[in-house]
């Protein structure tokens, strides 16, 4: 290499040179080449230009102790740590930094460990094609660009290949049906010319049974084929779905976390409606049209060459005006199914976190966010189907003058006596044979498919039935003590299968009541009921000495809060899901929850800070970091009624100190109904709630019932033995 | 029952200090080593501090943290403006360290093939060109023509005004909103 030369004339006596290697950040900070080299002696970046420049970092390996990468926001930094001081070596973009963190690790493994110096950067994944030198959308993957048109081709190949026999069968239809549609015209001609006009009166029935025969074949042919091409297309669009939707399936873990569930779906359903259209519409539409056009081209010739000439001028004109504005339509059309796809992300949200919005009363802004969406794309309908109205209407204006052409043009000859009046007419017949489908040919590409497709979930959405509504003269509820009571509940998810029985307890306000009980009893239930996201079957839940059911329920929910077992965070930043009970939070609000939830550390520790985004599409936050979003959510919310459903994940002993501290501030002077199921939880708590059988089994304090030596008794009894075993882990 | 073990490792509260700091009281200064240190007056000295902004995006010039050496926040400063100049620098030249967001200024091309979209465009920084995943999931509207977007590797490169942007620029965009 060149530049590998250059340097060794530029090294001292001796050294030798073990790597050289480009980033991709100047000094400067700009995008640019930049040159590092390690020697067995040095660690050398010098800038990309003229020789005799110097170096612009100079560092002895004898001084270095560590060579580190420093990831910053957007960058990484490669280091250098010296006895006394540090040196930044260069800079490069995020892409570079597997090529620097690998340099680095081999230096500082020769540096402290004095293994031999050896960098091999050969195995490292491409970031750049090699034909068409544009970047990667996936390092060491596929380049689009280059890609698309050979191997796509043989790609479907392979599923024509095994019906080959029969595409052949459907490719001679194609061929005779085209020839036979060109004979009525010519027919025609000789009808007029020879029969009418001329002398050969006794071929008229001749002559017309041969057209209705022509006409009849024609139409024969082109019902065979196009049952054949309809039912091969079909049985192919099958297989490739068949095989996509295994290869879905058998997709490794992380391709799932890099894909959307939504880029999948969309997957299975519009590209592969794309190819339904190419394998269908390609044998029953275009490959007929082709034929159709060059057979008349062909025939026209052979009748008028001038008059041929005449009337085929406007036809480039017209495929030049056609390509030019279909690709205005479409791009408009592409850009509506973009809006009309992240309308329905965002729907797809809402309904995925419903019990969130509920229970934070957030309906009124998730739907003005919908409609702010729905806006958007109504813009775009309006827009593209505007277009759409302008455009087709034109072109077949345009259409129409091979035909002006061939009246006037043809006219003249007939009445020179250049060309006969049969050949004039024929001439008119093949015109509407030809552009009609040169101008689907010209279209082939448009895709309307898709806009309908994503109507159709939009609807889905819009009939969804409500479940739970308000009572006309519901009262309203300005605030809350926090006492609440169950009276007589019984429920049942399913009419017959009841899961409360008969529930009667009655809680304090401010005291902290933890709900014990076997899996599955009823308890996230209760929790449920108290929340209404369902009404009680018989009995009554009441708030204050207040039925539920009388009391505004937008109030309710607003003085009962929740963190749920699964935190479910939205797609939005941290601030945005912390902040989603009170939209109008200041972000000094937000930051004084976060640290309430000792939530404030990891925050800021996170590149984008409160600005990361989360949820779905954004970073993956661990369950101990997810928890206390949803705890400084609650927070914020601050309810007179809290609802704790614990998470079982386990996490760490320390990420545990940090829920259960930050637990506690959530608690203090709330009346909260908490789901435990960790003892160190049920440790705060005034009283506990045991649940067996759709029944309150036992309830008092813990004195009181270990003493009674029941159900609870017992289970403190196991679970101590469990944290004994379990206590020295992490 | 369930008393934390002994060895347990301490859980440090994050921030440190809980009020927002004063910046009459700090200072900020680069030591021999040229590490960046932190003395919060008659209290504490902090080797090898880092600035943060808590909302890099939406308001970058409020809520300034300030984190020690292992990444653990010590506090939040309201604005930098209190500072005394050397330290307000020092803490400029920091964060303009720390976050690298190109601006973009003149797109070139913008070319979209199998899903994947190819910038070539020019920022403050020199001319890129750069590749996007999904731009439809990668590029963030924030409002008054604000927009961020990501490349395939992460990095990602802020427009502060699409509409301002040259007509050819806008136009290309446009497809992609």
């Amino acid at each position: 290499m060149d530049i590998a030369q250059n340097l060794t004339e530029r090294l001292n006596p001796g050294e030798a040179l073990v790597l050289v290697t480009e980033t991709d950040l100047r000094k400067d900070g700009t995008f640019g080449r930049r040159w590092f080299a390690v020697t067995d002696r040095r660690l050398l970046t010098f800038a990309d230009g003229p020789e005799g420049d110097g170096w612009e970092v100079e560092v002895a390996l004898a001084d270095v102790k560590e060579l580190r990468t420093v990831h910053h926001v957007g960058r990484m930094g490669l280091e250098a740590q010296k006895a006394d001081s540090r040196v930044e070596v260069l800079s490069c973009t995020n892409g570079l930094a597997t090529r620097f963190a690998k340099i680095a690790h081999a230096v500082t493994k020769h540096c402290k460990e004095e293994w031999p110096l050896e960098i091999s950067l050969e195995d490292e994944e491409r970031r750049v094609c090699e034909h068409c030198g544009r970047p990667l959308p996936e390092a060491g993957s596929f380049c689009p660009v280059c890609l698309k048109k050979g191997k796509v081709l043989a790609r479907l190949w392979t599923y024509m290949r095994p019906h080959r026999r029969k595409l052949l069968v459907v490719s001679s239809l194609v061929l005779s049906g085209a020839v036979v549609n060109l004979a009525p015209p010519y027919l025609v001609k000789t009808l007029v010319d020879d029969v009418l006009l001329g002398d050969s009166g006794r071929r008229l029935l001749l002559l017309v049974l041969a057209l209705a025969g022509s006409y009849l074949a024609g139409t024969l042919i082109g019902i065979v084929r196009g049952r054949m091409s309809a039912r091969l297309a079909s049985r192919m669009m099958h297989e490739v779905r068949f095989d996509f939707y295994q290869a879905v399936q058998g997709l490794s873990l992380r391709r799932y976390d890099k894909t959307q569930t939504g880029t999948l779906i969309s997957r299975l359903t519009g590209d592969t409606q794309m190819l339904n259209f190419v394998f269908a519409d390609v044998g029953a539409f275009i490959l007929p049209a082709l034929v159709q056009i060059v057979g008349i081209c062909v025939v026209l010739f052979f009748l008028d060459w001038r008059l041929a000439l005449w009337v085929l001028i406007p036809a480039p004109l017209l495929v030049l005006v056609t390509l030019l504005t279909f690709r205005r339509l479409r791009r408009s059309y592409h850009r509506l199914w973009q809006r009309r796809a992240k309308m329905t992300a965002r729907a797809n949200d809402a309904i995925s976190g419903i019990r969130v919005i509920k229970a934070f009363s957030q309906e009124p802004k998730e739907i003005d966010r919908f409609s702010v969406r729905s806006g958007d794309v109504a813009d775009a309908t309006a827009f593209a189907e505007g277009m759409f109205s302008t455009v087709f209407p034109t072109l077949n204006f345009l259409t129409m003058f091979g035909t002006f052409f061939v009246w006037y043009f043809g006219g003249i000859a007939v009445m020179e006596h250049r060309v006969s009046l049969g050949a004039l007419m024929a001439f008119v017949a093949y015109l509407t044979m030809f552009y009609g489908p040169l101008q689907m040919l010209t279209r082939f590409g448009d895709f309307l498919n898709r806009a309908f497709t994503a109507a159709q979930r939009l609807f889905e959405v819009t009939d969804a039935d409500q479940e739970i509504y308000d009572d006309p003269d519901a009262q309203p509820l300005a605030s809350m003590d926090g006492a609440f009571e169950f009276e007589g509940v019984h429920f049942g998810y399913v009419k017959d299968r009841p899961v409360l029985k008969g529930v009667d307890a009655k809680v304090e306000a401010g005291e902290m009541v933890g709900l014990v009980g076997r899996s599955g009893v009823g308890k996230t239930t209760m929790t449920n009921l108290i929340c209404r996201f369902y009404d009680v079957d018989e009995g009554a839940i009441k708030v204050d000495g207040v039925d539920v059911r009388k009391v505004r329920l937008r109030d309710l929910r607003r003085h009962i809060g929740i963190v749920p077992q699964e935190s479910y965070l939205f797609d939005g930043t941290v601030a945005d899901n912390i902040g989603f009970a009170k939209p109008d939070a200041t972000r000094a609000d937000v930051m004084r929850v976060a640290k309430a939830a000792n939530a404030h550390g990891f925050i800021m520790r996170l590149p984008g800070g409160y600005d990361t985004r989360v949820g779905e599409k954004g970073a993956r936050l661990s369950g101990g970091e997810k928890q206390r979003i949803a705890i400084a959510r609650a927070i914020l919310h601050d309810p007179k009624i809290l609802i704790l459903d614990e998470a079982t994940s386990s996490v760490d002993t320390e990420t545990e100190e940090l829920i259960q501290r930050a637990l506690a501030s959530l608690v203090e002077g709330r009346t909260t109904f908490a789901i435990a199921h960790r003892l160190s939880t049920l440790r705060h708590a005034q009283r506990l709630l045991v649940v067996d059988d759709g029944k309150v089994a036992e309830f008092g304090t813990h004195d009181e019932l270990i003493e009674k030596k029941g159900i609870y008794s017992k289970l403190v009894e196991i679970q101590s033995q469990l944290s004994a075993i379990k206590a020295v882990d992490g | 029952m369930n008393e934390p073990l002994t060895g347990t490792p301490q859980v440090i509260q994050e921030p440190e200090y809980d009020e927002p700091l004063d910046p009459k009281r700090l200072r900020l200064f680069r030591d021999a080593t040229n590490q960046l240190r932190l003395t919060v007056e008659d209290d504490r000295c902090y080797l090898d501090v880092k600035v943060a902004y808590a909302f890099p995006i939406s308001d970058p010039d409020h809520h300034i943290g300030l984190l020690d050496g292992r990444d653990r926040c010590i506090g939040m400063l309201e604005r930098l403006d209190g500072l005394d100049d050397a330290s307000r620098q020092l803490a400029e030249g920091a964060l303009r360290q720390r976050y690298f967001v190109p601006e973009v200024r003149r797109i070139h091309s913008l070319k979209e093939e199998f899903g994947a979209v190819y910038f070539d465009v020019d920022t403050d920084r020199g001319r890129r060109e750069f590749v996007v995943k999904g731009l439809r999931d990668s590029l963030e509207d924030l409002g008054d023509g604000r927009l961020l977007i990501a490349d395939a590797d992460g990095t990602r490169y802020h427009i502060p005004d699409w509409l301002g942007l040259d007509a050819r620029s806008r136009r290309l965009l446009e497809n992609f909103i």
